[in-house]
């Protein structure tokens, strides 16, 4: 029988000829088929830190069209909802702590009725200094932004980590060079183009509350929102269509209109659609953190790393949202390198302003770009090749990460590979071509990266239900979203090489969490693995029954026989086959159930809480870039000319897809490099429209250039690791090395922008000249 | 409060309307900037004129020692124009105006009369010594697009004038346009510099120099101006390097600094490539 395998094959995605012909429902469609849906909207004080002394809303309940006007003491439930903590209130009640705490709802027949009652809401506000500087906020005597948090008590630290190996400070003492450096990194926003709706349905017949909405995870938004209706997690019925893209922000910035219509929906008894702007989803919703880091990186005068000491203060924002970011700067706080001696500290402060939610990379490319960077600061000090320098340095099998982790060939290891495809690709070995023009510098920069598949979590597993039917299809029930990312092609190429079927009889009902089990969310690049193993535990469960079913009708034993395409067979002799079908209906008739569920665990992570020791991730996906960049030293505008990406993805599942991930998340990574930033001015957005703030057009970029390196995780799913985040990690140290390269300017912020440039130009004291300029010097010195 | 729509055939047609409505009445085209403030509510029309249907507004056609730019002509419009085409620098200013979607609807004329700071194709036309054509019930006159704007959003327009053409000077095809923005497209400049030079036997004989984002309206820079002619181009623009037009003058923000330290590069070059294009 013909061995055809689906795995590693571009397969179009169901969802693609939908999205392109306008027809793939979101939210908002999906609103415009509901007749009799009420419109809430929300009000957002003028202050980013106030006590509220009143609030008035009569005028607003007497306008005609407006069904209910609802306050912090109108509410069904806990006054309270999140992902990590219930520490966002649903309707601020004495006082707001940012500028996107809502005061008041209100539900009514249209959007413009709606915002006409917002607007006769009178309050009274008594503002307060909005305290926005985290190292501040650390101070014993600065006031509480929660006086009550339900995880931070006494104090204004959200979340905090350590990593400790070795002797940090006898090994700095010993180091032949010692670099020194702060570096600061900013907000950004994810920037997705739907912005955050829900569509709240009470069901007057079951009393279940019906949302249609965004996210990442069907079962995470019943959790995070159930109390604050006051119902079980069971009468919490989520679905999430396709999702406009997310990028981490919709893990839990979508509760803030998934809260606002359930409330209105259990208080009017009817249908409620809530949709935020674009200038409300920018001023309220989560966003990357903002860093400061101060970092010492040791090493020997042969360029061996011998010692790394950070210490990491991270802006947390209002609430604590997804909050690992100390823990992921720390435990990637030595890269992708053997570093014996660390200690790395890290914690995360609330402060008045939006909060930080999960983003795409969560702390990594703020960790990356401080290590990437410090590490051609070392390559300068020691006047060695960047790319030299990393290879004498990079983890190699068995090597330690500075959480005491040993990283194994076995689970994939293309850290190298990766370095030499980019390297090859762009010519490294070969002198870059310089302008004719003489405004122009060039400079080529690389940044090498790793990342970790699965939260980490002990509690981080994936399950799913199988549910094979007559015909011999199979559905599949499971709670990944569709983010954009290509999940239900791969879950069904993965499901239907596990069960031996063709890819189209598997259907996959995603993003429901009445139809599939908790299984943690679409984030931390871990579905393909997670849930790509859940499946095929599942299918192998079903598989081994109908087996069995077949071997007795066939007279052979299961043991020798396989599935494909929908055919059973005995290996030995592929004539003797029976239909799938044939198997599935005796199994039927004898009382073999044909559901199952499947599941999947990663090695337990052993943690020492102390020394932040631990095998946190089970594998990690590794990666280069390489870029080329030309600048204009008259204007401080520069241009990437090449972008060279290679990512060890273990095994892409589908190559498209995983393409399409790579080339999406290194154009987010070029966005922070060179120009996105969301600013504020005393707490408040000023960057709250596409007008200001700016994100890469295809203009911006060069033809991005990837190559997949492919080296086999064991406990992957065909040997798969997670590509959702690593792509974007990389850009921005791989830029500011090229600038460095270029220009012989060190950055040590982000973004990079043009008016950076000039200004640091402005400001040099020797003339601009790149790396071959600075060669021919010193061989004259010479 | 409701807004009366009128939709025009023609100026005849247009001009009465405004005669009747005078300063209550806007008047629309693409709509690209005005939409935004009636969509925000930050303004409420009595009455919108639109005047995307006054056909003989679309040309673009000679007229005597003058281009005659239609004043709803769009910038896909004069992009498309084999008239338009032959002034370079107007092309690489309305070229990179918004994006696609924003130069198939926007036009030069609604770009003067909305006296925006940062506008990339009134500061070109300015540079080109452009001539501005107004007209209403009673009449016509004609004012210099160097004398139009009065200040942010104000400009000489009565509220019964209709702006029926543009007049570009064939004497100006030298000419070039620079512009320094964070991205490459859809991105407001932050500095603009518009320039058309005149040379006879390498001598500058005329030059016009304009300024966008650099004020609270395009400018002239008569500065530079006086510094270039009458002498060898290449002379003259050697003696501004590091100038700083005295007509500069960038309001206090995150950007003044670039704007001071990237204008004089931007004016020579944008001088450099008018010579270029002059023959010197």
């Amino acid at each position: 029988m013909k061995r055809d395998t689906v795995i590693g094959s571009s397969l179009i995605r169901p969802d693609a000829l939908a999205k392109v012909q306008g027809r793939a429902p979101y939210v908002a469609d999906i609103k415009l088929e509901k007749r009799d849906c009420l419109i809430g909207r929300a009000l957002f004080p003028p202050y980013a830190h106030a006590k509220i002394l009143s609030i008035n809303t009569s005028r607003a309940e007497a306008l005609s069209g407006v069904e209910v006007v609802m306050t912090a003491k109108d509410l069904p439930g806990l006054n309270g909802y999140g992902a990590a903590a219930l520490d966002k209130p649903v309707l601020a009640d004495k006082i707001v702590r940012y500028q996107g705490d809502p005061v008041a709802f209100v539900a009514a027949c249209d959007k413009k009725t709606a915002d006409k009652a917002v607007a006769l809401i009178e309050v009274k506000y008594e503002p307060l200094f909005p305290q926005t500087d985290p190292k501040e906020n650390l101070k014993p005597e600065t006031p509480l932004i929660h006086e009550d948090h339900p995880m931070s008590k006494g104090t204004n630290i959200s979340s905090s980590w350590r990593v400790e190996r070795g002797n940090v400070i006898a090994a700095l003492s010993r180091s032949d060079i010692v670099l020194e450096n702060d570096f600061e990194t900013q907000i950004v926003d994810h920037a997705y183009l739907e912005t955050d709706s829900c569509i709240a349905e009470p069901d007057p017949v079951t009393g279940i509350l019906h949302l249609i909405t965004q996210g990442h995870s069907a079962q995470l938004n019943c959790r995070s929102l159930a109390a604050a209706f006051g119902l079980p997690h069971s009468k919490v019925h989520v679905t999430i269509p396709i999702v406009g893209g997310s990028f981490g922000g919709k893990e839990d910035s979508n509760l803030e209109v998934s809260v606002m219509a359930g409330v209105l929906a259990l208080k009017t008894g009817k249908s409620v659609f809530c949709e935020y702007t674009r200038e409300e989803s920018f001023r309220n919703t989560g966003k990357r953190h903002a860093t400061h880091s101060h970092r010492k990186l040791g090493a020997t005068k042969e360029g061996i790393l011998t010692a790394v000491a950070a210490d990491i203060t991270v802006n947390k924002g209002a609430y604590r949202s997804i909050d690992p970011i100390p823990q992921r700067m720390t435990m990637y706080g030595g890269g992708v390198y053997r570093v014996p001696n660390a200690l790395v500290e890290a914690r995360s402060v609330f402060t008045n302003q939006v909060y930080g939610c999960a983003c795409r990379g969560l702390g990594v490319p703020q960790a990356m770009f401080i290590i990437e960077s410090q590490m051609d600061d070392l390559a300068r000090r020691l006047n060695m090749d960047p790319v030299e320098l990393r290879l004498k340095n990079i983890l190699r099998d068995g090597d330690t990460m500075i959480t005491g982790q040993a990283i194994k060939k076995s689970q994939g290891l293309g850290l190298e590979k990766c370095i030499q495809a980019v390297c090859e690709r762009i010519g490294w070995d070969k002198p870059l071509e310089q302008s004719d023009d003489p405004s122009i510098r060039r400079g080529r920069g690389i940044a090498t990266i790793m990342y970790g598949t699965g939260t980490g979590y002990p509690t981080d597993g994936a399950h799913c239900f199988l549910n094979l039917q007559m015909d011999g299809s199979l559905m599949v029930g499971i709670a990944t979203a569709e983010l954009g990312q290509g999940g239900i092609i791969a879950m069904t190429q993965i499901a239907s090489e596990a069960m031996g079927i063709p890819y189209n009889m598997v259907s996959v009902n995603y993003s429901d969490n009445h139809s599939s089990p908790e299984a943690g969310a679409t984030v931390a690049s871990r579905s393909t693995v997670f849930h790509g193993n859940a499946i095929i535990n599942g299918c192998n469960i079903l598989k081994d029954r109908m087996l069995c079913c077949a071997g007795q009708i066939l007279g052979e034993d299961p043991r020798d026989l396989d599935i494909r395409e929908g055919i059973v067979y005995t290996r030995q002799n592929k004539e003797r086959s029976i239909p799938l079908t044939e198997a599935i209906k005796f199994a039927f008739s004898s009382q073999v159930p044909l559901t199952t569920t499947g599941s999947w665990y990663p090695p337990l992570n052993h943690l020492d809480p102390i020394m932040g020791q631990d095998t946190r991730m089970h594998t990690y996906t590794y990666g280069a870039q390489a870029v080329e960049i030309s600048v204009d030293i008259g204007t401080g505008i520069y241009t990437l000319d090449r972008c060279v990406s290679a990512f060890d993805v273990g095994k892409a599942i589908n190559p498209m897809c995983v393409e399409g991930q790579i080339e999406g998340g290194v154009t987010q990574g070029i966005g922070y490099a060179m120009m996105e930033k969301f600013e504020l001015r005393n707490a408040m957005a000023v960057t709250d429209t596409y007008h200001t703030y700016l994100i890469p057009t295809s203009m911006d970029l060069p033809k991005l250039e990837t190559i997949l390196v492919e080296e086999p995780n064991e406990l992957g799913p065909f040997g798969a690791k997670g590509i959702g985040e690593p792509p974007v990690t990389a850009a921005a140290p791989a830029i500011r090395n090229a600038l460095f390269d270029a220009i012989d300017i060190p950055f040590y912020s982000l973004p990079i922008t043009p008016i950076d440039v000039l200004d640091a130009i402005k400001k040099k004291k020797s003339p601009v000249v790149n790396r071959q300029e600075r060669a021919a010097t010193k061989n004259l010195e010479k | 409060m409701a807004t009366v729509f009128f939709l025009p055939n023609t100026v005849e047609e247009a001009c009465s309307i405004l005669e009747e409505w005078g300063d209550d009445a806007i008047i629309t085209n693409g709509g690209t900037d005005i939409v935004i403030d009636i969509s925000k509510g930050n303004l409420i029309p009595h009455a919108n004129v639109c005047i995307w249907n006054i056909n003989e507004l679309h040309q673009i056609k000679m007229d005597g020692d003058y281009v005659r730019v239609g004043g709803a002509a769009t910038y896909k419009e004069m992009m498309n124009s084999s008239l338009t085409k032959e002034f370079p620098g107007l092309i690489e200013a309305v070229s990179q105006i918004g994006s696609p979607g924003i130069r198939q609807v926007a036009t030069l004329a609604g770009n003067i009369c909305t006296a925006a700071p940062a506008a990339d194709g009134c500061t070109m036309a300015m540079g080109l010594d452009a001539q501005i054509v107004l007209k209403s019930a009673t009449g016509e006159r004609i004012v210099p697009l160097s004398h139009m704007m009065i200040g942010r959003g104000k400009t000489k327009r009565r509220g019964n004038e209709l702006l029926t053409a543009i007049l570009i000077p064939t004497s100006k095809k030298n000419c070039a346009y620079g512009r320094l923005a964070r991205r490459r497209a859809s991105d407001i400049a932050k500095v603009m510099v518009g320039a058309s030079l005149e040379i006879e036997d390498g001598i500058c004989t005329r030059a016009v120099v304009s300024l966008g984002a650099l004020g609270p309206v395009p400018c002239r820079a008569y500065s530079i101006e006086q510094k270039l002619e009458g002498k060898p181009i290449r002379t003259g623009i050697e003696q501004l390097r590091g100038v700083f037009p005295e007509e500069a003058k960038p309001r206090i923000s995150q950007f003044k600094r670039y704007k001071e330290q990237a204008l004089p590069t931007l004016l020579v070059r944008t001088l450099e490539l008018a010579a270029q294009r002059g023959g010197a």
